[in-house]
């Protein structure tokens, strides 16, 4: 680039990064293809109105092939087309120090309290979404009783997505030279939104600073001997660089409390989870051993069940409920003989089951016992006379005498 | 006797809904406004009585404890000062700025102690531990290691759970990362309390004078101690505490010349 396009009467801000590789995309213009680089792009901000002219880019290419010696084709010059903008001016009313685009301002002081003679800082922030924040200009007018000096400007410049904006911060170091109260009054920032054709205001809040202490005299009293009263510690001579800050105007009057370590809940609390994991543990290991014992000793599981059913009977009994009684004693019988045949016998029928004993090696004196009471059972259930307690309790005993008969069985020899 | 107990209810509801009173809270907002005012013109004395008047009444904010400080600085009463600021850091350990004032009150009063005797030593920090904890509050490590450890647990208890190989080693790592953090922030929160040292922590505020070796003006010297000294307050006994020294020398003072920073 051998020339860059003038912007007299304009403020710039470039809007591709200083450091960047240039990357061409190809594009055919009347058959030709060209390899396009974007040089240059930037927002321009007229400054002032009237006809103002952007100036053309101006190249030097170098064509042809090899290096050195070797090299063919020569140099190409081109500048660009230069550009007119005809700049209007703001509409009317158009006050002192309008902007032209979208803001909004804040104000604060980073103390509401002071000593006369220390200074406070007035913070004025602008957040400007859309224009040119170094347009921002605030006044601070002059208040009796305070030194105002020079302001300090800090600008931070955005452009997402080409639209140019950023924040503009401005700072004022302000002495009280007297007690009293003062009232920083609110700052307006007239505000032209070209998108709109609308003006709007945007203010910052009204501010009160109190200062206190002996007033500043106005002229510099000639250097004593002797130290000023209420001298900084950090004014002393012989201590000249020690900082101790500034007293702080404002406190949550937090109070003594226990913190969370000391709550006496916390120490236990740590052993909670631990005490869960290990519960968790032992009660899977002890069902986990339960359930090998069940299935080591089928039998004796059986047996148990059978007597928690005998149990139900009982209490059947006592409650008079003969369905019930006779229906948990043939239950009872039932898982007996399951677990010392190791098979479901509760679906087959007398014949079957008498067989199936047999089978096993029982006494023909055991099986007609157990078939004539599942009978006597089964049809002291539905019979109207069999809900007598003397008869209940008597088939509770047999079945207890009937289970602990099946539990002497001996079929190791029996089975064919 | 239902309807009794309704406007019973109703009315200790009422009771709960009306606002708390603002007098206190309005009277420490005076008090904590008088001793800005008599501090910035330069009456540190009625400062230092205003600021003491709110933590007498209970107040222990790092805030009032600055000024406190700053106050005790402006009127020269260095090992209050120090006090004062350590008081302020145990309750907000990342006041940087409190810091930077605590440690301008230690240059000063070692500074004169060179002045004095002719070298100083300023015993101003602790151990790596207590340093590496320094920027940490308690209630932030208390919180950390309560949900690390329970963390730690939790995935500890889920990884029979989880049936792929990638997200068992996941939940795994998370375990041992969650284990690993908890172990720290709690050795932070034992460090804090002191757990691993005797007494607890406090400051000697009066003028640099000799520690005895025992309850008794009579005893003999056992080392020397110094204004704004960390030192440990082991026990008291009649008017006399005993302390060790920042520097391992451990001897009597009188009692009201040693402050502890926790209170």
């Amino acid at each position: 680039v051998n020339q860059q396009p003038s912007t007299d009467g304009f403020w710039v801000q470039d809007l591709l990064p200083a450091q960047r590789t240039l990357e061409p995309h190809r594009q055919t213009v009347r058959g030709v293809p060209y390899s396009v680089y974007l040089i240059r792009r930037f927002a321009a901000f007229p400054l002032r109105t009237g006809e103002l002219t952007i100036g053309g880019l101006g190249l030097r290419v170098q064509t042809g092939h090899g290096f050195g010696f070797v090299r063919t084709g020569g140099v190409l010059e081109r500048t660009g087309a230069a550009r007119t903008v005809s700049v209007r001016a703001l509409p009317a009313p158009a006050p002192a120090g309008a902007f032209v685009g979208e803001a909004t301002v804040e104000a604060r002081l980073d103390r509401s309290q002071v000593a006369t003679g220390d200074a406070v800082t007035l913070t004025l922030g602008a957040r400007v979404t859309a224009g040119n924040v170094r347009d921002i200009r605030f006044t601070l007018p002059d208040i009796e009783g305070l030194r105002i000096l020079q302001p300090r400007h800090n600008d931070v410049v955005t452009h997402p997505q080409d639209r140019v904006g950023g924040t503009r911060t401005t700072e004022w170091l302000i002495v009280p030279q007297a007690p009293g109260e003062y009232d920083i009054p609110a700052l307006a920032l007239p505000i032209f939104n070209p998108a709109t054709g609308a003006w709007s205001s945007a203010s910052t809040p009204r501010l009160r600073l109190v200062a206190v202490g002996n007033a500043i005299p106005t002229t510099i009293d000639p250097p004593t001997d002797e130290p000023a009263e209420g001298l900084d510690i950090a004014d002393e001579e012989s201590e000249p660089d020690i900082e101790f800050g500034s007293v702080r105007s404002e406190s949550e009057f937090t109070r003594d409390h226990d913190t969370l370590s000391e709550a006496p809940w916390f120490g236990p609390s740590f052993g909670a989870a631990p005490l869960l994991l290990l519960l968790l543990f032992l009660g899977r290991r002890t069902l986990a051993r339960a359930q090998a014992k069940q299935a080591e000793n089928p039998e004796r599981h059986g047996q148990r069940e059978a007597r928690t059913r005998l149990s139900d009977a009982t209490r059947a009994a006592k409650a008079g409920e003969s369905r019930k009684v006779y229906a948990h004693c043939s239950a009872a019988l039932t898982r007996a003989l399951d677990s010392r045949c190791s098979e479901p016998t509760g679906g087959l029928s007398r014949p079957q089951l008498r067989r199936l004993l047999g089978d096993e090696g029982v006494g023909q004196a055991d099986i007609n016992a157990l078939l004539t009471a599942f009978e006597e059972w089964d049809s002291a259930r539905f019979s109207p006379g069999s809900d007598d307690a003397t008869i209940l309790k008597g088939a509770t005993r047999q079945c207890d005498a009937l289970l602990r008969r099946i539990a002497k069985w001996d079929l190791s020899g029996g089975a064919s | 006797m239902k309807r009794g107990l309704a406007a019973g209810a109703l009315l200790s509801l009422a009771c709960l809904s009306v606002p708390v009173p603002t007098l206190a809270v309005d009277r420490l907002d005076e008090i904590f406004a008088r001793g800005n005012e008599a501090f910035l013109t330069g009456d540190y004395a009625a400062a230092i009585a205003e600021y003491e008047a709110l933590v007498a009444a209970g107040v222990s904010d790092p805030d009032v404890y600055f000024n406190l400080g700053l106050s005790h600085a402006r009127a020269d009463e260095l090992g209050r000062a120090v006090l004062a600021f350590e008081r302020c850091l145990r309750h907000r350990p990342s006041d940087s700025e409190a810091r930077t004032a605590l440690r301008g009150a230690q240059t000063l009063l070692a500074r004169r102690q060179a002045d004095r005797d002719g070298e100083a030593t300023m015993n101003t920090d602790t151990s790596i531990l207590e340093a590496s904890y320094r920027w940490v509050s308690l209630e932030l490590l208390s919180i950390t290691a309560l949900s690390c450890w329970n963390l730690f647990f939790l995935l500890l208890l889920i990884v029979p759970y989880v049936r792929r190989e990638s997200g068992r080693l996941t939940v795994s790592v998370g375990a041992v990362i969650s284990g690993l953090l908890a172990a720290v922030m709690l050795l932070g929160v034992s460090v804090k309390h002191d757990f691993f040292l005797d007494g607890s922590p406090a400051v000697y505020v009066a003028d640099s004078a000799p520690l005895l070796q025992g309850p008794d003006r009579r005893t003999s010297s056992a080392g020397q101690i110094a204004e704004g000294d960390r030192c440990r307050f082991l026990r008291e006994e009649g008017d006399y505490a005993e302390v060790q020294s920042s520097s391992g020398v451990t001897g009597w003072t009188l009692r009201d010349r040693v402050e502890p920073i926790g209170r």
